[in-house]
């Protein structure tokens, strides 16, 4: 006689998918590379702490520190990242890419007071996203989220 | 540089150096504390900051500060306020650089869920309470019911210890252990 029983298995929830961080890169260069390697030891730990909790959450409109920066177009939406590290208030720029769940970080730079530094900040970042969004600028360099191992 | 060499370098510098210890202990405090407060305003009936504000008796700025990573230095006169405003306690406990790590690992804000006061059933009706202490207090409990139970604690001390001491320690000390 056929066994007739039916095995119905479920397969065991799995964590949703991390968001992935990509570097800007221009001429060959990582410029995202390039702001974060001489930041002081405590902005990169801070840096990467926020990179490896962000990754795991959802909705970017829960993001700690995150908030879309005013006055850009809605199809030109770039996000910004809070973060203090050596009393310093740090400010990362992105835009999202075109793949679920991919970040792509165009800028970081200082903020005091409604001081940008460097001072053309916004301008740089506008002219990289731009140029993301036209297929003008490099492709970008995923970035290691440094899980301490 | 590869990972090995990262690791070996991360691991000389935090033997060595007091500043890199710091730095390193500030960075996870600095993102996985604001990321709990909003983990918790969010999921809580208080989702706009000026509402968590108002609880807290905290001014809506501050809130906006507690939520950003490394922003604000938070006093444990501050972090009391909030985990009463959320109705959950707060521990803040001394750990090895391993188990700081394995809960940086292991948080995820989307799923940090901690019950609160009035749903947190191992608080207000410990099992062992009815054995040891004769049920006093979850007689207390169950009679005033919740809301009566924080408005006899509320209304001071003596409606409390009215029950006697013999049967708060037990309770208290169910939870310190737990």
């Amino acid at each position: 006689m056929q066994n007739h029983t039916k095995v119905i298995s479920f397969p065991s929830p799995t964590p949703p998918a991390k968001w992935r961080f990509f570097d800007y890169v221009e001429g060959g260069n990582n410029l995202i590379e390039d702001w974060y390697r001489p930041l002081s030891e405590e902005a990169r730990n801070a840096f990467n702490a926020l990179l490896k909790n962000t990754c795991k959450i959802e909705l970017p409109l829960h993001w700690t520190g995150f908030k879309y920066l005013k006055g850009t177009p809605k199809e030109e939406r770039i996000w910004q990242l809070d973060f203090i590290a050596d009393k310093r208030q740090y400010r990362v720029l992105g835009i999202f890419g075109r793949v679920r769940k991919q970040a792509i970080v165009i800028l970081g730079c200082y903020h005091k007071g409604d001081v940008y530094t460097p001072q053309n900040a916004l301008e740089t970042a506008r002219r990289r996203a731009r140029a993301l969004r036209e297929g003008r600028a490099d492709e970008p360099r995923e970035r290691k989220i440094r899980t301490d191992f | 540089m590869n990972q090995e060499n990262e690791r070996s370098e991360l691991i000389s510098r935090l033997h060595n150096s007091l500043e890199s210890r710091t730095a390193y202990i500030k960075s996870k405090l600095a993102t996985l504390v604001p990321s709990q407060i909003r983990a918790l305003r969010l999921r809580s009936a208080m989702p706009r900051q000026k509402d968590l504000a108002v609880a807290a008796q905290l001014h809506q700025s501050r809130i906006s500060m507690f939520e950003t990573p490394g922003m604000a230095n938070l006093t444990l006169e501050t972090l009391a306020k909030l985990a009463a405003a959320f109705k959950v306690g707060v521990i803040v406990k001394f750990v090895s650089f391993s188990e700081m790590l394995r809960w940086e690992d292991e948080f995820s804000q989307d799923t940090f869920v901690v019950p609160k006061l009035d749903e947190d059933r191992a608080f207000l009706a410990p099992p062992g309470v009815h054995k040891e202490s004769g049920g006093a207090m979850a007689t207390a409990t169950s009679e005033l019911g919740i809301n009566g139970f924080a408005a006899a604690r509320k209304k001071g001390s003596a409606s409390v210890q009215g029950m006697g001491s013999s049967t708060i320690q037990p309770y208290v000390g169910a939870e310190i252990t737990s």
